[in-house]
């Protein structure tokens, strides 16, 4: 099969054009950069700005057989809803949803999700200036939803200047989530979640770069290390696009499949939605 | 000049903790009383090294020849404890964490050592602990800790039961079974128990970056036991989770991330006599500085630093008021943490 056309289009932030113009250049039996709309492609919608979804709308206009949706800020109902009648599969490639070691923490919690008691999750971006408490939260809510650890409800929420805390349910597992940012940070993600079978830990540097990494599961026969491939979080989702258009399936990680992260995070920020959640306590304090 | 060392208790504590940080000091320390109400327990512990029993604080006090006491008793017996051990003229204490539960406990140890003279030292091994010493003092070398916030502060407790790491540090002596067990702890007191019984071996390095928390915004004891707690105030914010046990690794960490530093440090579980904790500290310019593992820890440090002060006349590097503004700070945060829960629980419950 020769490879499918990838068309780069949508609004960059800086790096990311040149990060996935070296991904496509790295996986030519995959793809083949292209401006060409005409025939078989995949558009790769770099979401740099909340313009986005009229970029994937003109890309499955133009055609493309996919469309990936490239690290949004956030992603709200109203984008989920705008594409949902999408004839072609839009997949999200949350920034870190396609990370390997989100990729095996999923297949490792699947089996033992019902017994899953406690989950932690941090999230530490090395980024200057404040916060932003929405795209945190959708970042970490996102990952953990690609870990197959769905937040279905928002207990409470603290924002401060460089850090967001947000303790929630994941069915009957209890979910407790700290964001941090700081010019001094290492860029990393843990997600641990514990039960009577154990534990489950998942550790990442940043999905940007092909950090090698791993998930460790401890239960009664001991401690089990699971490598991780040394793949961006990009080059994942790009193999699962390929694989899966291949196959003729859709790809998993579809952009509807976060619908209800999104509705979560949408009524937690906006207000006056029905999730029981309280607003984000946001007195500031310096 | 050897100190005579008597222990009030002989639980894990003493056993796990005291004597083999004690066998480390040489002939510097002689264990020469064991005291606990478990008189058999007392006995076998006091044989192996040559020590009197006695069943009662009393009864050892009375017996005299105590240079120092570790006081390894459970919690409720603090402060009576060390009131008592203070006014029989007892040189040095060491006494385990909590120092006290209340503010009127708190005071009252005050004005014990402090009418006595006798040397406190707190078994509050991070505070104590050699990776963290450095790091600190790396990092005030350019401002206060304080002053390079605000701070987001984050203690993470995960551990396997303590025996485990008991039965790897010594050849355990368990206590008699008791009968019966009484009631489970309501919620409220799992949840201070969990603040003045394990956050509080980080609260003083907690303190260092936020000297005041004035607020807790959610706050839950988990199954088995466990607690999540986040407060803030002026000077930042915290979260404190802990778990155990359970089938996972060890993991007690503690980290501090400031516009321009992020320090992280990952500690040994109690009971682990492996050396210090790890502590990498990193700066905005992408600079980034390891300190330990020291082949010390925080235990051997405490009795160090109580040696010291008794045979050297050194300066505690934590006086008593700053030792009673370290507990005071736990039951403030332990009064607003157990104020949150009825709102915590019933939001989780909705």
């Amino acid at each position: 099969m020769s490879a499918r056309g990838l068309v780069v289009t949508g609004t960059p932030r800086p790096g990311d054009d040149a990060a996935v113009l070296a991904l496509a250049g790295s996986v030519p039996e995959w793809f083949r950069l292209s401006d060409e709309t005409g025939g078989a492609h995949v558009a790769w919608v770099l979401a740099g700005d909340d313009a986005w979804p009229a970029a994937v709308t003109a890309a499955l206009a133009a055609g493309a057989d996919a469309v990936v949706v490239d690290s949004p800020r956030v992603v709200t109902p109203e984008d989920v809803t705008a594409l949902a009648g999408a004839a072609r599969p839009v997949v999200l490639a949350a920034r870190r949803s396609h990370a390997p070691q989100v990729r095996m923490l999923a297949r490792l919690v699947a089996p033992v999700r019902p017994d899953v008691a406690w989950v932690e999750c941090l999230v530490v971006d090395g980024g200057d200036g404040p916060l932003d408490p929405q795209a945190a939260a959708w970042d970490a809510l996102a990952t953990l939803t690609a870990a197959g650890l769905e937040v279905d409800r928002v207990v409470d929420v603290v924002v401060r200047p460089t850090a967001l805390l947000i303790d929630a349910l994941a069915g009957s597992a209890r979910v407790h989530v700290t964001c941090v940012r700081s010019l001094a940070a290492t860029p990393r993600l843990r997600i641990a979640a514990f039960g009577a079978f154990g534990s489950l830990l998942a550790t990442a540097e940043d999905s940007s770069v092909a950090f090698p990494g791993e998930v460790v599961r401890v239960d009664a026969d001991g401690a089990h290390a699971q490598p991780t491939d040394h793949r961006t979080a990009r080059l994942v989702a790009a193999g699962e696009v390929h694989a899966a258009l291949g196959a003729g399936l859709d790809p998993i990680s579809l952009l509807s499949a976060y619908s209800p992260t999104a509705t979560l995070v949408s009524q937690v920020f906006r207000g006056g939605g029905r999730q029981a959640a309280p607003q984000p306590n946001g007195k500031e304090h310096n | 000049m050897t100190l005579t060392v008597g222990l009030v208790g002989a639980g894990p504590v003493a056993q796990a903790i005291h004597l083999p940080t004690l066998a480390r000091l040489g002939g510097a320390v002689r264990v020469t009383e064991v005291m606990d109400p478990d008189v058999e327990l007392a006995t076998a512990i006091a044989a192996q090294h040559g020590a009197r029993v006695s069943a009662t604080l009393e009864e050892m006090l009375a017996a005299g020849g105590v240079d120092v006491a570790v006081v390894c008793s459970p919690n409720a017996f603090h402060v009576t404890q060390i009131e008592a051990l203070a006014a029989a003229g007892v040189r040095g204490i060491l006494a385990e964490k909590p120092l006290a539960m209340t503010h009127d406990e708190a005071a009252r140890v005050a004005a014990a050592v402090t009418a006595s003279g006798t040397a406190l030292v707190v078994g509050a091994m991070h505070t104590y602990d050699p990776a963290w010493l450095a790091a600190r003092e790396a990092l005030e070398s350019v401002a206060p800790l304080v002053e390079q916030g605000p701070f987001h502060v984050r203690s993470a407790v995960y551990l396997p039961s303590n025996a485990r790491f008991e039965d790897m540090a010594t050849t355990m002596i368990r206590p008699a079974p008791r009968g019966g067990g009484g009631p489970a702890p309501s919620a409220a007191d799992s949840l201070r128990g969990g603040v003045m019984g394990l956050a509080i071996h980080n609260l003083p390095l907690v303190r260092t970056a936020l000297p005041r928390l004035d607020e807790v915004g959610f706050a839950d004891s988990l199954d088995p036991w466990g607690y999540v707690i986040t407060a803030s105030g002026p000077q930042g914010s915290v979260d404190l989770l802990a778990r155990m046990p359970g089938t996972w690794q060890p993991d007690w960490t503690l980290a501090f991330w400031g516009p321009q530093v992020e320090l992280h440090l990952a500690f040994t579980p109690s009971y682990v006599h492996s050396g210090s904790a790890v502590a990498r500290l990193r700066t905005a310019d992408g600079s980034q500085r390891v300190f330990g593992p020291y082949p010390s820890d925080g235990y051997e440090a405490e009795w160090r630093e109580l040696m010291a002060i008794l045979t050297d006349g050194a300066t505690p590097r934590y006086g008593v008021q700053h030792l009673i503004d370290d507990v005071d700070y736990a039951i403030d945060l332990a009064d607003l943490a157990v104020a949150a829960l009825d709102r915590s629980a019933a939001a989780v419950a909705r």
